[in-house]
């Protein structure tokens, strides 16, 4: 019986066994089996039972034992009683021994257990919904499949995660915005011991300064204005989980100490408390900033740094790892196929070069982007290069913003410009002083050159 | 307890049932197998002055006769068990229990006339 709700009665008294059987068994849903004694139910449990109920006067048997028996058996069983007298003691010492609830066999015990047992049944169907969910989500973030990567430097990511999730020790991800630091602490977390716990994320940049520290260590009623009721914070919410401090450079020097102190001690006391609240959580931080930088210059604590750093893991922009960029947009074309249920579609060699020809300042994130546009985009079973839409245009300002050989700056400048004039060669040349054929020489030149790296 | 047994509806069993005739039947037919016997120890308990005999038996007739008779005997039999738990007085008691015996002989041949009838249980 696929999906159905197993419930074991037991009770001594043939004819109100029966009727049980009747009341519960109405529902076909429900596979009903039952027990004239303590002993034969304790001879089944191994069928799993989702509820059993049990009658409090069971012959000779004491309800209790039978009940401590069940739980030594497997604790999460719900056991209800019926009993023939009101009895509100025992009723109250059996709740308390864990009984999920006591009810006096009457006219109304039917619409009583059926009540019951909707309420197990939508437990059970969320419990089932969760760990669904939870195993979804697992997969989502599995970094052996889902981040792609055949690069050293991913590589080095990935051996790096491995070691991250066999242990506790803080995580400090850097790298360029896009390069997907969050996805790499949630791969962690949901490949560690931890993953069943909650991840809970937070942007420092993102929220205002004034309540940052509320939202991460929650806030007693009435301790500022504004705060009418009391509220846990994000590491309370992370215990027994994973908090991510995305741009932890962003924090403000006077909440560094207050951070450094609830990572020392490993306790949080909220705004406006005066009680500290224990907490087990794993912290992973990001950033894009350079923190020794930040740290030299005063504008982060030294001793935080050394707190945080823990197992350093530096994401490469995908502009260094050339050899990905294809391997990722192939990756991008599957999934959002996938995802929207399309045709299958591949790159055209032309449009594999263009690709690779950008320098993706927002990298994968913006490749994704462009990759899902370019699917869109597309008429037919293959991306040509004008479904490949390079956007924003990167500022020519930008480019000084890294040392680089004249060569590579030669052709930044021809793609912005081609960018810039939507590949009108001729109109790029005349803006560039340049004639046609030295444009065409360095394009073949680029060309070549993003070649033989893919190669 | 009703003294006709024409009067003896067996109305809270039929609701119960949810129009299961067959289930009534069965039901009925599992109270005449099972009861005489449950009130036979219990006259013989009494007789022995056995009293923890006599509530576990009025204990186990309970729950069926709340079901399959009307609200008078089902308290006769709920006092028999109080009674019989807390050590009362035992002429009371077999006082009590000899009105049980009217009651559930009048409780028996109700439902044997109605089993007899082939229409169906209606409320």
């Amino acid at each position: 019986m696929p999906n159905s709700f197993k419930v074991f009665i037991v009770e001594d008294d043939d004819w109100y066994r029966r009727m049980l059987e009747h009341h519960i068994g109405m529902n076909p849903d429900n596979d009903v089996e039952s027990f004239a004694t303590g002993k034969e139910l304790i001879q089944n449990l191994y069928k799993d039972p989702d509820l059993i109920t049990l009658d409090y006067t069971l012959g000779e048997e004491k309800a209790d034992n039978l009940i401590k028996k069940i739980k030594e058996f497997n604790p999460d069983i719900p056991i209800i009683i019926i009993s023939g007298q009101e009895d509100v003691s025992t009723a109250v010492e059996l709740l308390r021994e864990g009984v999920y609830d006591y009810i006096v066999k009457d006219e109304d015990t039917k619409d009583r257990i059926w009540n019951i047992l909707k309420h197990l049944k939508q437990n059970v169907n969320l419990k089932e919904e969760i760990s669904q969910l939870r195993k979804e989500v697992a997969y989502k973030y599995d970094f052996s499949s889902t981040m792609v990567g055949e690069s050293s430097e991913m590589q080095k990511v990935f051996r790096l995660m491995e070691k991250a999730v066999k242990s506790n020790i803080t995580v400090s991800i850097t790298g360029e915005t896009g390069t997907g630091k969050e996805m790499v602490a949630k791969g962690i977390h949901y490949h560690s011991k931890r993953a069943n716990g909650p991840f809970i994320a937070v942007n420092m940049a993102a929220i205002p300064s004034e309540l940052i520290e509320s939202e991460l260590f929650g806030h007693e009623k009435g301790s500022f204005t504004g705060a009418n009721t009391q509220r846990i914070g994000k590491f309370e919410e992370a215990n027994n989980g994973t908090i991510f401090l995305d741009e932890i450079g962003d924090l403000d020097l006077s909440l560094q100490s207050k951070l450094l102190r609830v990572l020392q001690e490993k306790e949080v006391t909220r705004v406006g408390g005066n009680k500290s609240v224990q907490i087990e959580v794993r912290v992973i931080v990001a950033t894009h900033k350079n923190l020794i930088e930040e740290v030299q210059h005063g504008r982060f604590r030294e001793d935080l740094f050394y707190r945080l750093l823990g197992l350093p893991i530096k994401l490469p922009p995908l502009n260094k790892r050339v050899n990905d960029i294809i391997l990722l947009a192939k990756f991008f074309i599957d999934e959002f196929v996938k995802e929207n249920q399309l045709n299958p579609i591949s790159l055209s060699p032309d449009s594999v070069q263009k690709l690779l020809a950008y320098s993706y300042p927002g990298n994968v994130r913006e490749l994704k982007a462009i990759i899902e546009l370019a699917v869109v985009m597309s008429d037919k079973p293959v991306i040509e290069p004008e479904d490949i839409i390079f956007t924003p245009k990167k500022p020519l300002a930008n480019l000084m913003l890294e040392e680089k050989s004249l060569r590579k700056y030669t052709f930044d400048i021809i793609q912005y410009y081609l960018e810039k004039y939507d590949d009108n060669i001729l109109k790029a040349a005349e803006v560039l002083d340049i004639g046609k054929s030295t444009i065409y020489r360095i394009l073949k030149e680029m060309k070549e050159e993003n070649e033989s790296k893919y190669q | 307890m009703k003294a006709n047994i024409n009067d003896i509806k067996f109305d809270l069993l039929i609701k119960l049932a949810g129009g299961d005739d067959d289930f009534i039947r069965e039901m009925l037919s599992l109270f005449l197998e099972k009861a005489p016997s449950s009130l036979e120890i219990l006259n013989t308990s009494i007789k022995n002055n056995d009293l923890a005999s006599v509530a576990n038996q009025a204990h186990k007739l309970k729950s069926s006769i709340q079901i399959i008779a009307d609200n008078e005997l089902h308290l006769l039999i709920k006092k028999i068990e109080e009674d019989a738990n807390k050590n009362g007085s035992k002429s009371e008691l077999t006082k009590n229990i000899g009105q049980l015996n009217t009651q559930m002989i009048t409780l028996f041949d109700a439902i044997k006339t109605r089993l007899s009838k082939t229409d169906k249980f209606t409320l």
